[in-house]
């Protein structure tokens, strides 16, 4: 019966002792990724650096993949989905550049890590998902990690969220060949929409949405600036 | 006489199992992936060869008992190959095996998986060669024989019967091969196997395997969306095709974002898993139709055409605007017959016997169809380029014939005096594609000797689409698209003596794009060519890789810039062409020339062996990869033209095999014939494709005579030089045939990557040149006597 009862506590302090560990070991790649991959990389959007700081891309992933979840990389999250690299996520929140009133629509919820990062900085975000997959599983996981601003919806993108609209910026994470009318009339007037564009494991451009006075606008940013492609004659 | 019978047969299926995994591949993964199949299918008989080798001795004398049990044994490893490659254990996907180490183990399980049949198969078919040493033309005969039906017959069971079904059938006559063997020994259990194996194939027919696409392939997107269903699953030659119906699919391309009403939900077409277009969207005559506000409009902006081409009209885009501005005679083409069929149902309601204007559905390649098509139109429609997000290079080693230098000159002379051609492409970048796009146009008019080359171009820009149309006359008039482009907000891009004055609608975050247009309209653009850091020379007939962006010299580029993670998907169909050929290099020299090295098999002239088996396994499959691409373009169908080079071939060469035996004593006649094929194959490089060109307007069996002309001679005479090298060159047959058929097959499993390489860098020429060469090798590395 002794030998149960310490080898009980053993397990048991060694278990917490992984968790905190583990925590520990998230954090630090956490700050790394920041660093090396956001920072180095020029972008110095403060608000969107220390969101990117805070949550925790882990807890968005699979499982057997959260050892690479603060990889330079896209990760897939299954559903032929993947959650962007770090620095498209941390790109695009800053291009919108969120203020803390701001109203942000997401569409194409995916893992809930873009809309928990916007969440950070933004008063509230509001967020779609198709897959019904995907939907729960953002939803339980945004629950869960305490994400209260988020509000998230089943449905199709195509229609916006016109009960909450307009917004101060819209991003559409789902890949979208054409912008949807109801989307570019739930935008404020001199509000910003982004939308990535490129394969699944490589955003190669983001399209910036712009509305002035009613003229819709568009620019076209390189996510990776080391144009010119061609070499010295 | 049943045991050729059973060999005839076990060919067969072998060569069919192989169409049917490579369909299987085609749709659950991607096109290169084919090219797997092709060499894991080599390697078993490169590996079978040299297993013999080793262990000929046993093999030979347990010859009569080990040739109908390792039938059996290849029935159900075809049986349950496909059943355990789509399993969750080893089922791998593409885009994931750059990034996951368990899906290279899973990648690793599934070439194994496929490569046993193919290995227990090729044994058989080897013992039964040392068996029939005395008569090896006989032999050869029989196995080119069968696999030249197993191909042909295949094509039409895919006509018949779903793909799930295939690998089924095809082993219920693997074991009605083995049933026609009787085996000296255990003759009970042998054939209480047999009855076992039908059972297990018959059950998998009446519950079949089903497959499922990647999920990173729009079918399995679409299937996936709440409400979806699939309305039309068939397969084919052609590959699968579905339809899906769902409300949440909506295609509205080169969209105005000034379009403000609602876009049409329609159903969705897919061919092999991969998004082919949108139908139900036909509205004749309609001027407040979506389309109306995207840039494929523009030509109906500057002429009022009355005869109207639309290539590729399943895509739905082009067609649906060329039949909704009505009073047009409108010719669509589209190369899927069951595309086709849904486009007759889609459309059928729409015209009625009144009207003057009316639609004409031809099913045939593009390329084919306006070849052999007389008729001069106003307005000539080319399909979609790219897709939404890049293509990631999925498509770089598959031919297109439409976007070829020649083919663009052809188009030209299809125009009416004011006609246009128009070309649309999605925007990538790093930009490729409008790049190449403009290239093509423009080195085409230089062909032409058209004077001033861009006086002839206009194109306009979306936020993700560009439009260039090419138009016969010159055109400088800018007005008419100017209105356009405004009260669109889409960008004039280029047009001729034009500078923009308005603020751009769609900007890039540098100039650098315009830039490279203007400056591949300049006499300096082959300097750019060799300057930009992707492929963006036009293609040509003899290169018809237009989807091919990659330079090797800018990899080094590619990896700083976007990181060693993201290169694969920059261009990953011919980076997997790459490591497909660094794979088989590797894992065939280690399984079939490394073993026949060590085991020093005793045999004169071993020199003259490896160098003569070598190049004649070389020199013929890059022969019938050369008759396939231009066969392709020939009969307009890429599946009948490699089952009617392949089929032609085999049968024919092995007739040239069986022949062999009269000239086994005749050293002399023996030369003359390797000497004839790599004449023959030199004049056949210098007239086939000029007879090719002048006949494509033939009927299909005219065609099909024709073909036979070219293809008859030269596959009789390259079936002599393996079963007669066999006889001259071997003193210990026993050893020699398998080990001259191992080094055969390495030199074809290589060739088929190989040649696929040299194709895309410097032509279908280099790979004809270097068969002929092959050839000649071989018959220099022949010991006079």
């Amino acid at each position: 019966m002794k030998a149960f009862i310490i080898i009980s506590l053993i397990f048991l302090f060694a278990t917490t002792g992984s968790f905190t560990q583990t925590d520990d070991i998230h954090k630090l790649r956490r700050e790394r990724m920041v660093t090396n991959q956001i920072q180095l990389r020029g972008l110095d959007h403060k608000q969107t650096i220390n969101a990117m700081g805070i949550v925790p891309r882990h807890l968005f992933v699979p499982d057997n993949l959260q050892d690479n979840a603060y990889d330079d990389r896209p990760l897939p999250i299954g559903h032929g989905q993947t959650i962007s690299q770090p620095y498209i996520v941390a790109y695009m929140t800053s291009i919108i550049n969120p203020k803390p009133d701001f109203k942000v629509l997401e569409i194409g919820t995916g893992s809930g890590y873009q809309a928990a990062v916007l969440s950070e900085i933004a008063d509230s975000v509001f967020t779609m998902e198709i897959v019904p997959e995907l939907y729960q599983s953002a939803s339980a996981r945004l629950s869960e990690l305490g994400f209260d601003n988020i509000k998230i919806k089943f449905g199709d993108g195509y229609y916006g969220w016109p009960e909450h609209g307009p917004y101060d910026a819209i991003v559409v994470t789902a890949a979208a060949e054409f912008i949807p009318p109801p989307l570019l009339e739930q935008l404020k007037e001199g509000g910003k929409m982004i939308i990535p564009v490129g394969s699944p494991f490589m955003v190669q451009s983001l399209i910036l949405v712009n509305k002035k006075k009613d003229r819709i606008t568009t620019t076209n940013l390189m996510s990776v600036r080391f144009v010119p492609f061609t070499r010295q004659e | 006489m049943r045991k050729h019978l059973a060999i005839g047969l076990i060919s067969a299926t072998i060569i069919a199992y192989q169409l049917v995994v490579m369909q299987i591949f085609v749709y659950t993964q991607w096109h290169h992936f084919g090219f797997m199949i092709i060499s894991v299918a080599l390697l078993g008989f490169g590996v079978a060869g040299t297993y013999i080798s080793i262990y000929s001795g046993r093999i030979i004398r347990k010859a009569n008992s080990f040739i109908p049990w390792i039938i059996v044994l290849t029935g159900f490893l075809m049986v349950l190959s496909v059943p355990l490659s789509q399993s969750e254990l080893i089922r791998f996907d593409s885009l994931l095996v750059f990034t996951n180490f368990n899906e290279k183990l899973k990648l690793a399980a599934t070439y194994l998986v496929y490569f046993l049949p193919f290995f227990s198969g090729a044994l058989a078919i080897g013992v039964y060669f040392i068996e029939q040493k005395k008569v090896i033309g006989k032999a050869y005969f029989i196995n080119l024989f069968g696999s030249a039906l197993g191909g042909v017959l295949i094509l039409f069971a895919m006509w018949q019967f779903k793909i799930e079904y295939l690998p089924y059938i095809n082993a219920i006559f693997v074991f009605i091969a083995a049933l026609l063997i009787n085996p000296k020994y255990r003759k009970k259990l042998y054939y209480s196997c047999i009855t076992f194996g039908l059972i297990l194939s018959i059950l998998f027919l009446i519950r079949p395997i089903q497959y499922k696409p990647s999920q990173f392939k729009g079918l399995s997107k679409a299937i996936a969306l709440p409400g979806a269903s699939i309305v039309e699953d068939k397969s084919s030659p052609y590959g699968t095709f579905h339809v899906v119906k769902s409300k949440l699919l909506r295609h509205a391309p080169g969209l105005s974002l000034n379009y403000h009403d609602p876009i049409p939900e329609m159903q969705t077409i897919f061919v092999n898993g991969n998004w082919a277009g949108a139908l139900g969207n036909y509205q004749y005559a309609d001027s407040n139709f979506y389309l109306r506000s995207s840039v494929f409009e523009l030509p109906f902006k500057l002429i009022s055409p009355e005869r109207i081409l639309v290539l590729g009209a399943g895509e739905g885009t082009n067609l649906s605007l060329a039949i909704n501005h009505g009073n047009s005679n409108v010719t669509a083409v589209e190369s899927n017959p069951f595309v086709i069929q849904w486009l007759k149902k889609s459309t059928e309601t729409l015209y009625v016997s009144d009207q003057q204007s009316h639609l004409e559905i031809y099913h045939s390649e593009l390329r084919s169809f306006f070849m052999s098509d007389t008729t001069h139109y106003d307005l000539i429609m080319s399909p979609v380029l790219g897709s939404f997000g890049g293509t990631s290079g999925v498509n770089a080693i598959q031919e297109d014939y439409l976007l070829t230098i020649e083919s663009v000159k052809e188009l030209w002379n299809k125009l009416t005096n004011n006609g246009i051609a128009t070309f649309t492409t999605w925007i990538d970048y790093p930009s490729r594609y409008p790049l190449k796009l403009l290239a093509s146009l423009i080195e085409s008019l230089n062909e032409l000797s058209i004077a001033n080359p861009d006086d002839h171009i206009v194109a306009i820009r979306s936020w993700n689409m560009i439009t260039f149309l090419l138009t016969k006359s010159s055109f400088t008039d800018s007005i008419k698209v100017n209105d356009f482009c405004e009260k669109m907000c889409f960008d004039l891009v280029l047009l001729s003596n034009h500078t923009s004055q308005t603020e751009e609608c769609n900007s890039l975050q540098d100039s650098l794009f315009s830039g490279y247009l203007i400056r591949l309209t300049t006499e300096q653009n082959r300097m750019f060519y060799d300057s930009y850091d992707f492929n963006i020379q036009p293609a040509t007939d003899q290169q018809p890789f237009f989807h091919q962006f990659l330079k090797w010299g800018s990899l080094q580029k590619l990896k700083k810039v976007f990181g060693k993670e993201s290169l694969p998907f920059m261009e990953i169909g011919y980076y997997i062409i790459l490591l497909t050929f660094i794979q088989v290099i590797i894992i065939a020299f280690t399984l079939i020339i490394l073993p026949l090295l060590l085991k020093r098999i005793k045999t004169r002239d071993k020199w003259r062996i490896i160098i003569y088996f070598s190049c004649i396994g070389l020199g013929y499959m890059f022969i019938e990869i050369v008759f396939i691409h231009q066969f392709i373009l020939y009969f307009g169908n890429a599946i009948y033209a490699t089952a009617a080079v392949i089929s032609t071939m085999l049968l024919f060469s092995g007739l040239g095999s069986y022949y062999s035996q009269h000239l086994i004593k005749k050293n002399h006649h023996w030369l003359i014939v390797i000497g004839s094929i790599a004449i023959l194959l030199v004049l056949t490089q210098l007239f086939s494709l000029t007879i090719l060109h002048q006949t494509i307007g033939l009927l299909t069996a005219q065609k099909i005579c024709v073909s036979l002309i070219i293809l008859a001679p030269i596959s009789f005479l390259m079936g002599i030089p393996f079963p007669i090298g066999i006889s001259h060159l071997t003193s210990n047959p026993e050893k020699a045939i398998p080990w001259a058929w191992g080094l055969n097959s390495y030199f074809s499993v290589i060739s088929v990557p190989l040649a696929t390489i040299i194709a895309v860098e410097s032509g279908y020429k280099w790979v004809f040149i270097l068969a002929a060469t092959a050839y000649l090798l071989a018959l220099l590395s022949v010991k006079r006597q």
